[in-house]
């Protein structure tokens, strides 16, 4: 009996996005996650005395330049070696467009498959056979498991992939197959890469995505970590999930039906936050708040934002290890607002309703914007540029646009 | 939408108050309460129905909370009413009038989708507001759009929005600002992009580094190794120089050692150990001869003392003896005292006994003491005497008191007869109860049919088409909706294909004009030649040139032919003009090949139009048969109902009505019976009353029919019945209460008695113990007993006296006897002595002896310590013998002089080797570990005069060529390692990455607000310009006109100008024509100016949509009677279209309003 893991997409010093710091956050907790969550999974190969491990391609992030980041590689790895535990590894689309992959000298009991063709690497003395092959370039269309060569007899069979299968929400469709052509390979694990989400798509024979080691940002919520596998008598007799992460992101939704004082969203705010929290195990928490629900509050709350996101990193500050990620508004108030004629306030919803894009870009609209537009860094301008929505972001654009102008007017005429 | 009535159930000072605005317009309603009347609450509770009850609200202060309780009705435009009320509670507060809950939505048809800000903005006004306005105005400068926008949503001003908005905006942004926000993030992250260069580590730099490192460390070594041969070797050289002199030096010495012969060794401290033995054994010497002589001393003085032993063994004795003395004194004085005392006491027994017994002695007196044993007992029945006879007086009491209370109740009972049963009576008054107000729902119901009738009527009459009865109405038979609508897409299909067909026809022969005009326009143009004409010319031509041809070639005369060919011209001429002929045809064939194609096309379009045309007129007349017959059929499907009817869209009108009208018959049939049902009801319940009454014989006959005068008197009458009953009751239960404590408190008296009779038995038993006669009382007995006690004791008191007395002489005796035997052994001539005398000659012999005895002791143990001491210093003497004997066999001599010889010799000898041990000692410390054979092996090859000159060259190469190299090169290889050091996998640069994404994500977050807060400013100036240019000619109109009526003239109206910046602002005109800005206007007229834009947007708003009520607080405080009568009438004329409600507490506003005179449209109410 022997075991080993699984686990892909390390991403390793690639920083955690979306958490703007604010006095009281908890900075240092938050600090180095990915390095922290690898040396975790260097930690648990150690002490269940693991046979070696898969890491199934994205250890680094594409355009990371830091060879220091190679250098902590290099030096886990030498304690691994230490421990008398073998590392196999393919690199995934993120590798083939590092630099650092290029440079980066591998210590022995690390073994990188190449990217011309498939390669076999067979474990005597464990009886198992792990086939791989790794990205050539930053973008793989063909299907690279066609040419896997079909399992060995009496071995173990281990596939080492990185791919889309036949494509995940959310990822590029790199290295696209079938699971009918894994199945038919006769292998008896997969261990794919390169989709964050953890899935297991098929057992008997396994084939499963062991998802990111941690979870980066707001549309990586959950629990996130390796397949610990244990093999008896050349067969997969379990695969069990472990987590790995040192920080977990969470959505918030609160849900304000009928709740009439501002005073119980905070309360309702911190109770869902240490509910979120209490499945943590104890780790930091980054959460987004988001309020929903119809409550006379709609306008309230608008009015509020700034006062209510201080309240609410507050909240996060007094339990200790939350980080408010970001706070959205998607209640809707009680009553709809003038239904019809022509009075100023439904010309105004109306326009609110009729805001279009012709052209691409909300600078059409408003020219001043330009001057912050052409001022903002690369990283902001690309997918998800604000000044250039979808039509849903435009949509959630008008709505807030649209609860701006009635707080603001509201408060104008509160007076009667 | 109107309010019909506002019911102030439970709120504020109110209860059960109803405001009735049902009015037949919707009409101008002043509520007028002086202050503390709870206008303001009225106000609130308005609100509270429309919009729910605040969480908290200070009008809890006469009903509580759960209590709250508004009402309301309103009625929609479209004649829908709503009458419901609402309570205070989170969840279900609004419902019906039948107490069942409502949906939270159900008023928003009525309220327009408004929440409570919006409506209050939109729809109602106060002094603050309207003053707020004014100036609002005055804010904006009189700006056009922004006032009309401000006016027609309720709002005072707008500049404090937009500018809001721009502000805030600025604060995060502008284009040249340095202190906005997002400008300084963008300056963090710029920062932290550099910080992010200096801490990345390329690739490419570490492994040049690390080949750096090597290579300097390579270079260091080699020169590190040629140090240390150098150093080696100069070390040897030094240490060679340094043994020489030590070296020679042995050598002399150990000759002169050799010299000396044998010496025979002795310790070191030889002469030390030898002079303190001689000391030691001169000391002990004397100590011995010193203690001998003292112990004689000591044996002589002894002898010279002699000891009284014989009283010294007795010394116990004569001590107790001398104790006991002072005893005996004191028994030899207290003997007569006490004699004296027993006489005493023995008199007083005998005094008390002759009082109470005189026929007894003295010495009879114990015969007394068992007669004693009873006297407890006497104590106790004396103390109960008194109690017993009390109980016996109190128990008479108490009975006389019971049978004089029982009498008065027995009288009472017989005066009270026996009143009737009214349970009967009480049951049928229940039941009456149970049915509730018969009367005043029959009332009601009865008002309910009349109405109900009379709507019926009037839509019966409002619906054209068809005659009839109401009854008739229920059962007519109309076609099916489905019917309707089928007929509707029919005729709407029918319809519209005839229309499309006749369109097509329409085109289709407009085609053909246009198509004959442009064939006319070709064809007057010029003939256009045809193929045919072209293949003529070319035949033509072809045969000309076979004709020249047989003529050129082979000659053939062709002349009958070529006449033939080209009659009049010769053949060549006559060929070539048909070659110039064919050619100018083709030519112009080409030119004209479009008009040519088109001449044709035009020729096939008309063909094709034409068939076209008539097949449209023939698909025209078969749709307009079908549409025929459609609409025949569509009458035959009234023909039933009796209506010729029109078009099916007026039609579903129609019966949607109609069908409305048979739900409203449908209700009046249902009153009715429920009117009948009730009716019989109360007339079974009045018989039933009446039956009752007569049975307990009150059956008078009562008038009229109602059922309320028939319950009123039952009641009075089962009232009465059971009062009657309810008091003999009482009475009876009273009296038997009584009967039961007489019996109790004759046995009481019995009881009493028997105690007394008890008591008394055993107080003469009692007293015949003591030996008393039973008649004594119990204070004779107790003084009895008490004699008796008294005298026991002072005989007691004797008796033990006389005890006493007795063993005082008997100690005297012994103590006498036992001195006298003491004294015979120790004082011979002491047998005559008193007994005292001869005790204190014992004690004084006694004395003498015991101190004798202390001195002797003392010297005894004198004695024995010096015969030890002297026994040890013998022993140390022969221990210091032995001692130097030893030393003699050591230094092999026999006596002291020897050992003195051998002493001087040894030490000689020791100084010579003591410097040979240092020369030795200093050669192996420069040997360093190697032996000294091998250093004299090394010294023996070596010049000692070319040592120096080798060392100081060696010195030379370190110094000048080593070591300036190998400090600079150690430090760069520090250097680089601490470079290579700081490469050490640290993430310093993932930290400023996590840094920068932490500031992106400020800057994301503030640059989404930055839109917004742009986009909304913009949205919100464009919607004002729009809003003005739509509405602002009518809206002005009305204003104008109302403004000049609420100046009552001051102004002639308003306007819109442009002002000096070019923007659109209102402008008043004054009668002259006299053009004022709103900056010069009062305050006062710009309230107005205001108040005349919030009612011009309402007007419009009115004509347009329906009109929601206008509330208005209060806001005539400030002005003049004349204005306020202006203002008055200005709402009264638009109460015609708008429900306004006033609340005010001024008299006079209700006053003004009465003094219009406008009684179907100003109501005035009160609180």
């Amino acid at each position: 009996m022997f075991r080993f893991v699984h686990a892909a997409d390390i991403h390793l010093d690639s920083p955690l996005r979306g958490l703007e710091s604010y006095p009281d956050a908890p900075v240092e907790q938050i600090r180095g996650a990915a390095r922290r969550a690898f040396d975790n999974l260097v930690t648990l190969a150690i002490e269940e005395g693991v046979a070696f491990i898969l890491l199934a391609g994205d250890l680094f992030d594409g355009d990371w330049k830091d060879y220091n980041t190679g250098l902590y590689f290099t030096h886990r790895m030498g304690r691994l070696r230490e421990a008398g535990i073998r590392v196999f590894l393919v690199s995934g689309n993120h590798d083939a467009a590092s630099s650092l992959t290029r440079a980066l000298s591998l210590p022995d009991n690390v073994t990188l498959f190449s990217h011309k063709k498939p390669e076999t690497k067979t474990l005597d003395e464990l009886g198992v056979a792990i086939h791989g092959q790794s990205f050539a370039g930053r973008s793989v269309s063909e299907d690279l498991s066609r040419c896997y060569p079909q399992a060995l007899p009496g071995l173990c069979n281990i596939g080492l992939l990185h791919t889309s299968l036949t494509g995940r929400a959310g990822h590029e469709p790199y290295a696209p197959c079938t699971l009918e052509g894994l199945v038919s390979k006769g292998y008896d694990y997969w261990a794919l890469g390169h989709v964050h989400q953890r899935e297991v798509v098929h057992a008997h024979p396994w084939v499963v995505f062991s998802g990111n080691t941690q979870g980066r940002h707001i549309r990586e919520a959950g629990a996130k970590g390796c397949q610990l596998v244990t093999v008896e008598d050349g067969r997969i007799t379990d695969v069990d999930f472990r987590e790995l992460d040192v920080l977990r992101f969470a959505l918030c939704r609160v849900e304000l039906n009928g709740c009439e004082r501002l005073d119980l969203v905070t309360d309702k705010v911190r109770e869902a936050m240490e509910r979120e929290r209490r499945g943590t195990d104890g780790r930091p928490l980054a959460a987004r708040v988001v309020l929903e629900g119809k409550s006379s509050l709609h306008e309230h709350i608008h009015r509020n934002e700034e006062k209510l996101r201080e309240e609410f990193r507050a909240v996060a500050a007094d339990l200790g290890d939350v980080w408010l990620e970001k706070f959205r508004i998607a209640t809707r108030p009680l009553a709809q607002g003038p239904l019809e004629g022509d009075t100023p306030l439904t010309g105004l919803m109306q326009a609110v309703a009729e805001l279009r894009l012709d052209s691409a870009s909300l600078t059409e609209l408003v020219p001043e914007f330009e001057a912050l537009r052409s001022r903002l860094p690369a990283e902001l301008l690309g997918e998800g540029d604000p000044f250039n929505p979808d039509e849903d972001g435009l949509a959630a654009v008008r709505d807030e646009v649209r609860d701006v102008l009635l707080a603001r007017l509201g408060e104008g005429g509160d007076d009667h | 939408m109107i309010i019909k009535r506002l019911e102030l159930k439970a709120y504020g000072p109110f209860s059960d108050r109803v405001l009735d605005f049902d009015s037949v317009l919707p009409g101008l309603h002043i509520v007028h309460g002086p202050n503390e009347a709870g206008k303001s609450s009225a106000m609130r509770a308005l609100q509270a129905l429309f919009f729910g009850f605040p969480l908290r609200t200070g009008d809890n202060f006469l009903h509580p909370y759960d209590q709250l309780l508004v009402g309301g009705c309103l009625r929609h435009a479209d004649g829908g009413e709503l009458c419901f009320y609402r309570r205070k509670k989170n969840k279900n507060d609004l419902f019906d009038a039948q107490d069942q809950p409502l949906p939270p939505d159900a008023l928003a048809p009525f309220l327009q989708g408004l929440g409570q800000d919006l409506f209050a903005s939109m729809y109602g006004i106060n002094h603050e507001t309207l003053v707020q306005g004014g100036q609002g105005i005055l804010d904006q400068q009189g700006e056009v759009g922004q006032s009309l926008f401000a006016a027609g949503a309720g709002f005072a001003s707008l500049k404090s929005v937009l500018a809001g908005l721009d502000a805030d905006a600025d604060e995060l942004f502008r284009p040249r600002g340095v202190n906005k926000a997002i400008t300084q993030a963008l300056g963090h992250y710029k920062e932290l992009q550099v910080r992010m260069r200096g801490v990345s580590l390329g690739s490419q730099e570490w492994q040049r580094q690390c080949r750096s490192v090597a290579q300097a460390e390579d270079e260091l070594r080699l020169l590190t190794e040629r140090r240390q041969e150098i150093g080696r070797h100069l070390h040897l050289l030094q240490r060679l120089s340094r043994s020489l002199p030590f070296l020679s030096q042995r050598r002399l010495l150990l000759e002169k050692l050799q010299a000396m012969g044998e010496v025979v060794p002795l310790p070191e401290d030889f002469d030390a150990q030898r002079r303190q033995l001689d000391e030691k054994l001169r000391a002990a010497r004397a100590k011995l001869e010193g203690a001998q002589e003292r112990l004689a001393e000591l044996h002589g003085r002894q002898a010279a003392i002699g000891l009284n032993r014989g009283v010294l063994n007795l010394a116990d004795d004569i001590e107790d003896m001398h104790l006991r003395l002072g005893e005996y004194r004191k028994g030899l004085l207290d003997h007569p005292r006490l004699e004296g005392m027993r006489i005493a006491y023995k008199t007083e027994a005998s005094n008390l006994l002759r009082r109470i017994r005189p026929d007894l002695e003295v010495e009879q007196a114990e015969s007394l003491r068992p007669g004693l044993a009873k006297r407890k007992t006497v104590q106790a029945l004396g103390q109960r005497h008194e109690a017993v006879r009390q109980e016996v007086r109190q128990a008479e009491d108490r009975l006389r008191e019971v049978r004089r209370e029982l009498d008065g109740k027995q009288v009472e009972l017989a005066t009270l007869g026996h009143p009737a049963d009214a349970a009967s009576l009480v049951r049928a008054v229940n039941e009456v109860l149970k049915k509730g107000d018969l009367d005043a729902e029959l009332g009601s119901r009865q008002d309910d049919l009349l109405r109900a009738k009379a709507n019926c009527q009037a839509a019966l009459q409002r619906l054209k088409l068809w005659n009839g009865t109401l009854e008739e109405a229920a059962r007519i038979c109309l076609p099916l909706p489905e019917t309707v609508n089928e007929f509707e897409a029919a005729l709407q299909t029918a319809d519209e294909e005839l229309r499309r067909l006749c369109g097509e026809e329409e085109k289709t022969v407009q085609t053909l004009a246009v198509l004959h005009r442009d064939l006319r326009a070709i064809e007057h143009a010029a003939v256009v030649p045809s193929e045919t004409e072209l293949l003529a010319c070319r035949a033509h031509r072809e045969q000309g040139w076979a004709l020249l041809r047989r003529r050129w070639l082979d000659g053939d005369d062709v002349q009958q032919e070529s006449a033939l060919y080209a009659p009049g011209h010769p053949l060549p001429q006559a060929y070539e003009q048909s070659v110039t002929l064919a050619d100018q045809t083709a030519d112009r064939m080409y030119r004209e090949a479009d008009r040519v194609q088109k001449h044709a096309q035009l020729l096939a379009g008309i063909e094709a139009a034409e068939a076209a045309l008539s097949e449209l007129r023939e698909r025209r007349e078969v749709s307009q048969a079908s549409k025929e017959e459609l609409l025949a059929c569509w009458r035959e499907h009234w023909a039933g109902a009796g209506i010729v009817p029109l078009g099916p869209r007026e039609m579903r009108a129609w019966i949607v009505n109609f069908e409305a009208l048979c739900l409203q018959i449908e209700e009046l049939v249902r009153i009715e019976a429920d009117a009948c049902a009730k009716e019989s009801c109360r007339q079974q319940l009045r018989a039933l009353l009446m039956q009752e009454l007569a049975l307990v014989g009150e059956g008078a006959t009562l008038p009229g029919t109602s059922l309320g005068e028939a319950l009123r008197r039952a009641q009075t009458v089962a009232e009465r019945l059971r009062d009657g009953t309810t008091r003999r009751e009482t009475l009876l239960k009273a009296v038997r209460e009584l009967e039961a404590a007489a019996e109790r408190a004759e046995a009481g008296v019995h009881n009493a008695r028997l105690n007394l009779e008890e008591w008394r038995a055993a107080w003469e038993e009692a007293l015949g113990f003591l030996g008393l006669a039973g008649s004594a009382s119990p204070a004779e007995a107790a003084d009895y007993v008490e004699t008796i006690q008294e005298c026991l004791a002072k005989l007691h008191e004797e008796s033990e006296l006389r005890k006493r007395l007795k063993g005082i002489d008997r100690d005297g005796q012994t103590f006498e006897n036992r001195v006298r035997e003491l004294a015979a052994l120790i004082v011979p001539g002491a047998a005559g002595l008193d007994a005292a005398l001869a005790v204190a000659q014992m004690k004084g012999l006694l004395g003498q002896a015991v101190r004798e005895h202390a001195v002797w002791s003392r010297q005894e143990e004198e004695i024995a310590l010096l015969g030890r001491q002297a026994l040890n210093v013998r022993e140390e003497l022969r221990i210091l013998e032995e001692g130097m004997a030893a030393l003699r066999v050591q230094s092999r001599c026999a006596d002291d002089e020897c050992m003195t010889l051998a002493q001087r010799r040894f030490a000689d000898y020791a100084q010579v080797r003591s410097k040979l041990d240092e020369v030795e000692s200093n050669l192996a410390a420069i040997a360093e570990g190697g032996t000294l054979d091998d250093l004299e092996a090394l010294a023996a090859g070596q010049d000692a005069d070319a040592l120096p000159g080798k060392i100081a060259a060696l010195h030379t190469e370190l110094e000048e060529e080593i070591e300036p190299r190998i400090r600079p090169l150690a430090e760069k290889v520090g250097q680089e390692k601490n470079e290579l050091a700081r490469m050490n996998g640290d993430d310093a640069a993932a930290r400023i990455a996590e840094e920068m994404q932490e500031v992106l994500a400020r800057i994301s977050r503030m640059t989404d607000r930055y839109i917004r807060l742009r986009l909304a400013a913009r949205v919100l100036r464009a919607e004002i310009e729009r809003f003005r240019a739509a509405n602002q000619g009518p809206l002005l109109a009305i204003a104008s006109e109302l403004f000049t009526r609420l100046t009552l003239g001051s102004f002639a109206g308003l306007r819109a100008d442009i002002d000096e910046a070019d923007r659109p602002v209102l402008i008043g005109v004054r009668q002259g024509g006299l053009l004022v800005k709103v900056e010069g206007m009062s305050s006062g007229t710009r309230d107005q100016l205001y108040l005349a834009l919030r009612l011009a947007s309402l007007e419009m708003r009115s004509r347009t949509m329906e009109p929601m009520p206008f509330i208005v607080d209060d806001i005539l405080i400030n002005f003049d009677e004349e204005r306020s009568h202006a203002t008055l009438e200005v709402f009264a004329a638009m109460a015609e279209r708008t429900q306004i409600i006033m609340f005010t507490h001024q008299a006079r506003i209700a006053e003004l309003a009465r003094s219009l005179g406008q009684e179907d449209r100003v109501f005035v109410h009160g609180l």
